[in-house]
């Protein structure tokens, strides 16, 4: 190195702070919120990073940093190879106003002799780079968004209107994994709005009809489809082994035993439903906002509308689709997810519309005194067990 | 008193993040001067070179007090009714929709893309009779996140061929007309003419100016789309019965590379869908003579922040295509401009 550079350096000792593997991993673990930066070059990176870090090539930082952190309070470690890019583009950074930056010393090689855990995730193969190209070029997204697109797994319940879109936009997307469960067969009447099968698939499962569409459309997916219906017995095992659910049964019954099995399993399940013209969707967080449940103590969707006489037979697709950018929001963690809210679309005039709702104490399932306690089959054909008081009371409000 | 000025999730970060800021203006300009001073990165964003408004950066106001910056094409007042609970009682005339007019129905489909994709599928689905589709590209291994009228086997084909065969094999009794051309101002008139709608799954500015100028001159109704990144808008020209038609909205086409395609800055393909099921219903509506379609209103989805917002948007008595004193009188081709 350079005299020149032994000057820069010791000035960058001088004025920034350096952190030990040691300390970083105790601030990512229980210490102060951080955010990890990755100063190094892209096929630095290919090889492996640390998880949670953001990527942002020295070169470009300056371009681009105020973009990716628009906070100047927030505090930020940067870390390379061995620790001298990230002490340079620390002093960069403290130059452009961020105030709490620090830079890892010893880089990633001292983090890994340290025995901390690196993500070895970016081992896309040409073919999915260019596959995902108009994806991967998003700042959202990037190379390390489409690595947790393609570890995320997502269940779907049932293939018909409701999810169809939806299978085809996940698997397209590049989800890892998804499962399809669906115990019926393909009809005519199915090919309406059911974009995902065929006249090929008639009288095939509707579920191993969807999961040779999705190998069509993308070879990446690993797809499990499950022929059979849903019931006490096997809706805990089929849940296990995904991050998502994705409820777009249109069947009452299938989605209060899931809302049961979610929230007590403790999964995210996105439910789309539709009737006649109405569309609506609600997430549901366990633990984190009202259950299905909490808001519906009884089915109540729209009974008065005509159920498959006309109307917009694809709007259940749109709900669905809705939930399927949902999930990629999900799995990207970027964007504002529909925590606590319903979203509700008239398709005759096209206007949507999200109404706050909030948890009951009363609920049965994740109230103060909870009396579903496991996944139970309901007494009656709508699949809830609620005082029937407490329902006539909820209706009044 | 100051106003609330919404910023939209494309300009947050050049605005620390911020969603709303207040400002002291009174009026527009003052406004707009105001946020510009306090946030630099935004003046060449929303201004030329002049200093003036982009035109396709546009400022509404709504309510007095809250304005709203967006920076693609919309206008007017947001008006979104709060809370409406399904099944109170909303007259659904659902049942009453014709089967027969939407067998009966043309629409053609300008791009088997991200939009097209969708929108041609679900139509096809809901059977509507003739579906015309213009594509001179062939499918590429980076279309298909997002354009689900193609699969993995047809990488290579040609997107009217590829397009044909999924939808034949969804729906055997629709008619596909194809069109592996590039539509021009030479061709488009006579390619739409034997149609009912047109929808446009353009991907470019040149080409919108070119449908929307031939719908307008073949007294049809143009069914819009646009996505970038996580947004989409979509809205329904048909100024010959009522409404605004797009130069109402953007007189000219931006200059190229102004704004870029989804080719260039990227989409999620779940927000193509969409976009495309949108239209795709719009399309319905406008067959089967039901329901209050897009008309004078700009839907305007941010898939990160999961809302719709509508603009109402006028018709302008200056347009330079369906105003008074209208200017254009022929198509251009913007097309030969932006290569040149």
């Amino acid at each position: 190195m350079g005299k020149a550079f032994e000057e820069m350096w010791s000035e960058i000792k001088g004025k920034v702070k350096e952190i030990s593997a040691e300390e970083l991993n105790e601030r990512m673990t229980n210490g102060k919120e951080t955010l990890l930066l990755d100063v190094r070059e892209k096929d630095e990176v290919r090889r492996d990073y640390i998880a949670g870090a953001e990527l942002l090539p020295r070169g470009s930082l300056e371009m681009r940093v105020e973009e990716l952190i628009p906070d100047k309070e927030r505090a930020i470690v940067v870390y390379c190879a061995v620790g001298i890019r990230s002490g340079f583009a620390a002093k960069t950074l403290m130059e452009m106003g961020y105030k709490d930056v620090a830079s890892l010393r010893g880089g990633i090689d001292e983090w890994k002799k340290s025995g901390f855990e690196v993500l070895r995730d970016l081992d896309f193969t040409r073919e999915q780079l260019d596959r995902y190209s108009r994806q991967i070029i998003l700042p959202e997204v990037g190379e390390q968004g489409q690595a947790k697109i393609r570890r995320g797994r997502v269940l779907i319940i049932g293939a018909g209107h409701l999810s169809s879109a939806a299978i085809m936009y996940l698997a397209a997307g590049g989800v890892g994994k998804l499962g399809i469960v669906d115990s019926h067969t393909v009809t005519h009447g199915d090919l309406r709005g059911q974009i995902l099968h065929t006249v090929l698939s008639l009288g095939k499962n509707r579920a191993e009809s969807a999961a040779k569409m999705v190998k069509g459309i993308n070879p990446d997916v690993s797809i499990e489809a499950h022929p059979v219906s849903l019931g006490v017995e096997n809706t805990v095992d089929i849940i296990e082994g995904y991050d998502i659910i994705l409820e777009c049964s249109g069947n009452s019954r299938t989605r209060y035993l899931l809302n049961d099995a979610c929230v007590l399993k403790e999964k995210p399940i996105f439910i789309a439903e539709m009737k006649g013209d109405w569309g609506r969707a609600m997430s549901i967080y366990p633990g984190e906002g009202p259950c299905y449940r909490c808001v519906f103590p009884k089915p109540d969707l729209y009974k008065n509308r005509l159920e498959g006489e006309g109307g917009f037979d694809h709007l259940g697709g749109f709900m669905g689709l809705i939930q399927a950018a949902e999930v990629f929001k999900f799995f990207l963690g970027k964007g504002h997810l529909l925590k606590g809210e319903l979203l509700l679309l008239n398709g005759f005039s096209m206007r949507f519309h999200r109404k706050p709702v909030e948890r009951n104490r009363e609920c049965p399932l994740c109230g103060e005194h909870p009396t579903i306690t496991h996944v139970m089959e309901d007494r009656d054909p709508y699949g809830h067990q609620v005082n029937q008081g407490r329902i006539e009371r909820w209706a009044l409000k | 008193m100051g106003v609330e000025v919404r910023i939209p999730s494309p300009l947050k970060p050049h605005m620390d993040g911020k969603d709303v800021i207040q400002s002291k203006g009174s009026t527009v300009g003052e406004v707009i001067h105001e946020v510009i001073s306090d946030y630099p990165q935004l003046k060449e964003r929303l201004c030329d070179e002049k200093g003036d408004m982009r035109r396709f950066a546009n400022i509404f106001l709504h309510d007095g007090d809250i304005l709203s910056i967006k920076p693609a094409i919309a206008g007017g007042s947001e008006s979104i009714p709060y809370q409406v609970i399904p099944g109170s009682g909303y007259s659904s005339q659902s049942a009453g929709m014709k089967e027969e007019r939407l067998k009966e129905g043309k629409v053609f489909i300008l791009g088997a893309g991200g939009l097209g994709s969708p929108a041609a599928l679900y139509l096809a689905s809901a059977g509507v009779g003739t579906l015309g589709i213009a594509d001179s590209d062939v499918v590429d291994l980076s279309n298909l996140h997002r354009q689900l009228l193609h699969v993995t086997k047809d990488v290579g084909r040609e997107k009217v061929r590829s397009a044909r065969g999924k939808l034949k094999a969804l729906n055997p009794d629709v008619k596909v007309q194809t069109y592996r051309t590039r539509v021009t101002s030479g061709n488009v008139r006579e390619i739409i003419r034997p149609y009912d709608v047109i929808i446009d799954g353009s991907d470019n500015f040149p080409t919108k100016f070119l449908i929307n100028d031939a719908c307008y001159f073949e007294k049809k109704p143009l069914v819009l789309g646009g996505i970038l990144k996580f947004y989409g808008q979509a809205t329904v020209f048909n100024p010959w019965s009522k409404g605004p038609c797009y130069r109402c909205i953007v007189p000219y086409p931006p200059p190229p590379g102004a704004v870029p395609s989804c080719q260039e800055a990227g989409v999620i393909g779940a927000i193509a869908g969409i976009i495309g099921m949108v239209q795709a219903f719009e399309t319905i509506k406008l067959l089967s003579g039901l329901g209050d379609p897009l008309i004078g209103r700009f839907l305007v989805f941010d898939a990160l922040d999961m809302t719709f917002n509508e603009f109402n948007i006028a018709r302008d008595e200056n347009c330079p295509l369906c105003g008074k004193n209208a200017s254009i009188n022929q198509l251009v081709d913007y097309q030969q401009i932006c290569q040149a």
